[in-house]
This record gives structure tokens, C-alpha cells and sequence, in this order.
């Protein structure tokens, strides 16, 4: 969907996404990276699992939620990659882990 | 608490230059934006990102340096990266609550100017929530800050300037767009450029931009389809295929990105939530923050300038936030001949400005945005609930926004109402032929950002922190 018009520098930096290791270059978003690297589906929502990607990259539309170092919803357009960065994506479908009414 | 004579809320060209023009004239200033970086979204990535060296995304982009160095080297406590999520203001002025890299930060100001930019006006059809259709703005993000290009089957959706020039600057960058779909009704651009004549030969630079675009898009070979509507897009877990009318005729294309765009609006988040006046604009088909002259909104501590007042462009930004804070020096006893000579001045070429806006937005009206949302189309992203809901919620005597929001949860999702409020407004006076003005759009309740309980807690007042609980 998206690549790159240039090739990564040599000050590469490293972070993980879901647990592999991904490549990327100072400067990129989190949202960035999760694109370039066409992790599918960036996201689920929580209401129906329905896949999502980013819409706006500005901070407006909150379909580039991600897990970031521990602490989840985090607006992925609006934050820049770290060394190490620990990025996790927010795949898992609420419904399927919360107890059912009838369970309660 | 920090205290400051000014604070900025956005670090594009109009908050860029307001707070420098408040600290070069001796005020103390703070600025505060949600980006890692300054540029705002029109000059995103010229700090630091791929071009900033580099004249391959056009003049214009380069227009920013300047404005960004300025900023850089005025006294200013800048705040990237932040989340502001509350300001309240009283007669004196105000405080805003935000944290920024880990710290809770709480700012007192005297005058507050925002200046919150433009947002993409979020265009609803079958299929828009499907991975592979995004703002065509997004793209152009990711070009200027990552080098990042659309690849595989691409379309561009809508219409407008911005579309324009992605199309140029990406045919420039050697990348394959397989098809334009104007969404703009057809128009005669002569006789309208007769219409606005006087706009137009005070604006011949731009007029020439555009029309040196509008040729390189049709000299590129990219296949052009004029006037569509009834937009589907269709796909399983992504898009594959788009449906559409075209001239009256049924079309389809098979693609991995559409790319859509119908114009900005103003990002009005922060005004509503503040509780400044708003009104209607017909021209611009969105609703603008009550602004006098000098960018003064309803509260008269609080100026709302570039992009975020209405929509003006980026070479208006610069000159509205002169304005306000010679406006603002005024306010203070501070106003000397320079700050008189520089209102007059800026107070001149926003003018130019404004007078070109009413061509440029009658040259490319939104479409799919404004016409009558089908049943099943979803409207708010956050909550998936479809404009059938809607106009059940209409059915059961819900009249206005919040009714309908409470109704169906429509707006209460994690963008808080930022993608749907508008069509929202739109649906409501279309099923209840009310004036769309009168409907008027959602109350923003604060936290405008998810935070944490210790983010809040942190920013409390240490006299409220101290209470009786501790003896």
C-alpha cells in the first residue's frame, strides 16, 4: 500500500512490532511504520473487530490506535519512533475475551 | 504554575508566527502542539523530515522555512508532542492543563490564541471505514515527513487544490496514480474566474499555480473521470474494488488505495470545548468560530487565527496571527507605531486573501460530503453506527446533536465526535428541515485527549491537593 521513496539510512533504527523486529528511520511515526511495513489489519475496532487502518495522520481520527511501550490507545500518527519502541497492535476483538452476560 | 502573557495552542504557519510576533515584542510566551515537530500539518516534515533540503514538493512548501526559523530563534517555551486536554478561562485569562513527555504541565495565560489548523472534511460512503481508503491529505503526510509513497492500484477520490498538487507532486516522485475521480460538479471555470475577476487578478500567482497543476495533471496521462458520484467501495477485510457513476455512467476499478479528499474545514475541537460562539458558513459549508476583525472569538480573552478561524490557506495564517496579538498588545498597554504598522500591513495582504477564498470554494464545492448519507453507511467511525440510526434516533424526537448522540452513541468514541460531528449536524437538519445553523453541532465535553488518571491528578492545584483527608 505504501513504500519507500528512499532508502533507509544508515542510522537506521530498530523497534518491535508485535515481538518482530522492524526497521525504520528517525523522524517516522509509529503510524509510519506500521504502514510501510503493511502490518494487516493495523487495527480492530472494539465495537464489531472490524480491520482498520489510519485515516487522517493528524490527530483527528483515532484509527491509528496503538499499544505503545505497555499503554494502550495511543494516536500512533502523532508519535515519533523510539529505539526499542515496544509497538504492539490492537488486533485482539474485545468481545471474544470479555465474559458474556449470561456467563455472569 | 508556569505563567505566561500568551499562550499558543498549534505550531503551524499562524501559531508559528503569532507566538514569535508576542515574545519579539517582549511578551513571554508559551506555545503548545500535539506534533513532535513545528510546521503544523502544511509544513510538516520541514524541520527534519526528507525534503527539508529539497525543492521536490514545490515553492510553496518551502515558504515555511522562514517562517519556522523566526519561531525557532524568538524566546518561546515550546511544548511538542503534548496533550493538552483541558483549558478553562476566566475574565483574567486562563489555564490549560496538558502533559508532555511524561509531565504533568499546568499553564496560566492571559490571552489564549488558537490556532488549530484545518482538518480534512470527512467524506462518508459505502465502504469508507474499509482498510485502503484514506484522507488523501494522510498520504501527503506521509510523503513530506517518512518518503513514504502510494503503491499498487492508487485512485485519488474528490477534488480541490490539495488533490491537485499530491497528483503533481506525485507524478514528480515517479509514482503511478491509475485514475483521478472528480467528484466537482461541472463548472465553467471561465465564466467564474469572470465572476470573481477582481479576486483573480489580485491573486494572479496562484491563479497561474493552478492552472500550471491543473495542465500537469492532464499532460501526466492519468486517466480522469469527471463528475462522480455514488461512490461504493467494496472488499472483504480491505478495499478491492470501487464502484461509482461517472457522467451518468456506471463505472468500477479494482484498487489497494483510494485516496480521498473534499476540501478542509476548520478544526474546531478546541473552540467548541472552550465554549466559543460558532455560526454556519454557507460558502465553506461548515461551521467557523464566531471571529470579529482582529481574530477576537466571543470570549474576548480568547483569538482564533489561521486555518482553525475559517478556511484562509497558508499564506493568510501568517498574517491573521499578526493581527491578533498586535490586537493582543493593544489589550495590554503594549501597542507602539511598529505593532500599528504591522496590523495595517497584515490586516492588507488577509485581505487579498479572503477575497480569493469565495473563487476557490466555489470552484470546488464538496460533493460526496453533502449529499443525503444512504442507510447503511456508516457516520460515526468510533461507535460503527450507520446514518440509518440516525434517523431512527430523528424518528424517536431526538432534534439536535447531543439528543441524537445520546441516543445512539454517535460522537462517544474515541475521536469524541471530531469525524462524525458534521455530518452529524448535516443529517439532522436534512430529516428535520431545520437550518443546519440552528441544529448547530455537538457540545466537546474536556478531556479533549485519552490521558491517565495520574496525568490528571498531577495537574490538580496544590491547594486542592492538600485537603482535609490528611490529618
Amino acid at each position: 500500500m505504501f513504500s519507500r521513496l528512499f532508502d533507509l539510512p544508515a542510522t537506521k533504527l530498530l523497534v518491535e512490532v508485535d515481538g518482530r523486529p522492524v526497521e525504520c528511520t528517525k523522524g517516522d511515526t509509529v503510524a509510519a511504520v506500521l504502514l510501510a511495513n503493511t502490518a494487516f489489519p493495523y487495527r480492530r475496532t472494539v465495537v464489531s473487530g472490524a480491520p482498520r487502518m489510519p485515516v487522517c495522520m493528524m490527530g483527528v481520527c483515532f484509527d491509528c490506535l496503538v499499544e505503545i511501550d505497555g499503554i494502550a490507545n495511543q494516536q500512533g500518527c502523532l508519535r515519533l519512533v523510539m529505539p526499542g519502541m515496544k509497538i504492539k497492535r490492537q488486533t485482539t476483538v474485545a468481545q471474544t475475551l470479555a465474559p458474556s452476560v449470561e456467563n455472569l | 504554575m508556569v505563567s505566561v502573557d500568551v499562550l499558543v495552542i498549534g505550531g503551524g504557519p499562524a501559531g508559528m508566527t503569532a507566538a514569535a510576533a508576542a515574545a519579539n515584542a517582549g511578551l513571554s510566551v508559551a506555545l503548545v502542539d500535539e506534533r513532535p515537530d513545528a510546521g503544523g500539518q502544511i509544513y510538516r516534515g520541514l524541520e527534519s523530515g526528507p525534503f527539508r533540503e529539497s525543492s521536490a514538493l514545490g515553492a510553496d512548501y518551502r515558504k515555511g522555512a522562514p517562517i519556522i526559523e523566526r519561531f525557532r530563534s524568538a524566546s518561546i517555551a515550546t511544548f511538542f508532542g503534548a496533550a493538552l486536554w483541558r483549558i478553562d478561562t476566566d475574565q483574567n485569562g486562563g489555564r490549560a492543563a496538558f502533559s508532555c513527555s511524561g509531565l504533568h504541565m499546568s499553564i496560566s495565560f492571559r490571552k489564549l490564541v488558537a490556532a488549530t489548523g484545518a482538518m480534512e472534511r470527512p467524506v462518508p460512503f459505502a465502504g469508507w471505514t474499509l482498510p485502503g481508503v484514506m484522507n488523501l491529505g494522510a498520504a501527503q503526510l506521509l510523503l513530506k515527513s517518512s518518503g513514504l509513497v502510494p503503491s499498487g492500484r492508487v485512485a485519488l477520490l474528490g477534488n480541490g487544490p490539495l488533490l491537485l498538487l499530491f497528483a503533481q507532486q506525485l507524478t514528480t516522485a515517479g509514482v503511478r496514480i491509475g485514475a483521478i475521480l472528480d467528484t466537482a460538479p461541472p463548472v465553467n471555470k471561465v465564466a467564474l474566474g469572470l465572476k470573481h475577476v477582481k479576486a483573480v487578478l489580485a491573486n494572479r500567482k496562484k491563479v497561474l499555480k493552478g492552472i500550471g497543476m491543473l495542465r500537469a495533471v492532464r499532460q501526466s496521462g492519468i486517466p480522469i473521470y469527471k463528475d462522480v458520484s455514488d461512490v461504493m467501495a467494496l472488499g472483504q477485510d480491505q478495499l478491492t474494488e470501487l464502484q461509482f457513476v461517472s457522467r451518468d455512467y456506471p463505472a468500477k476499478l479494482e484498487l489497494d488505495l483510494l485516496l480521498v479528499h473534499e476540501g478542509v474545514i476548520p478544526n474546531t475541537h478546541l473552540s467548541r470545548a472552550l465554549g466559543c460562539k460558532h455560526v454556519w458558513s454557507d460558502s465553506q459549508a461548515c461551521f467557523v468560530p464566531f471571529t470579529d476583525s482582529r481574530g477576537r472569538s466571543s470570549n474576548r480573552n480568547v483569538f482564533i487565527i489561521g486555518d482553525g478561524a475559517s478556511i484562509r490557506g497558508a499564506d493568510a495564517a501568517p498574517a491573521s496571527a499578526e493581527v491578533a496579538v498586535s490586537t493582543i498588545l493593544s489589550d495590554l498597554d503594549r501597542a507602539n507605531a511598529k505593532s500599528r504598522k504591522v496590523l495595517a500591513c497584515a490586516l492588507h495582504s488577509l485581505e487579498k486573501e479572503e477575497k480569493f477564498r469565495p473563487f476557490l470554494d466555489a470552484l470546488y464545492p464538496p460533493r460526496l460530503a453533502v449529499t443525503r448519507i444512504a442507510d447503511e453507511t456508516i457516520i460515526c467511525r468510533c461507535e460503527e453506527v450507520p446514518a440509518s440510526a440516525l434517523r431512527e434516533a430523528v424518528r424517536d424526537g431526538a432534534i439536535g446533536p447531543a439528543q441524537a448522540k445520546a441516543f445512539t452513541r454517535c460522537g462517544m468514541g474515541p475521536c469524541q465526535g471530531r469525524m462524525c460531528a458534521l455530518q452529524v449536524s448535516q443529517l439532522l437538519a436534512r430529516e428535520t428541515s431545520a437550518s443546519i445553523g440552528d441544529v448547530g453541532s455537538y457540545n466537546v465535553r474536556f478531556p479533549l485527549k485519552p490521558i491517565t488518571l495520574a496525568d490528571m491528578a498531577a495537574s490538580a492545584e496544590p491547594s486542592v491537593k492538600d485537603d482535609s483527608h490528611a490529618h
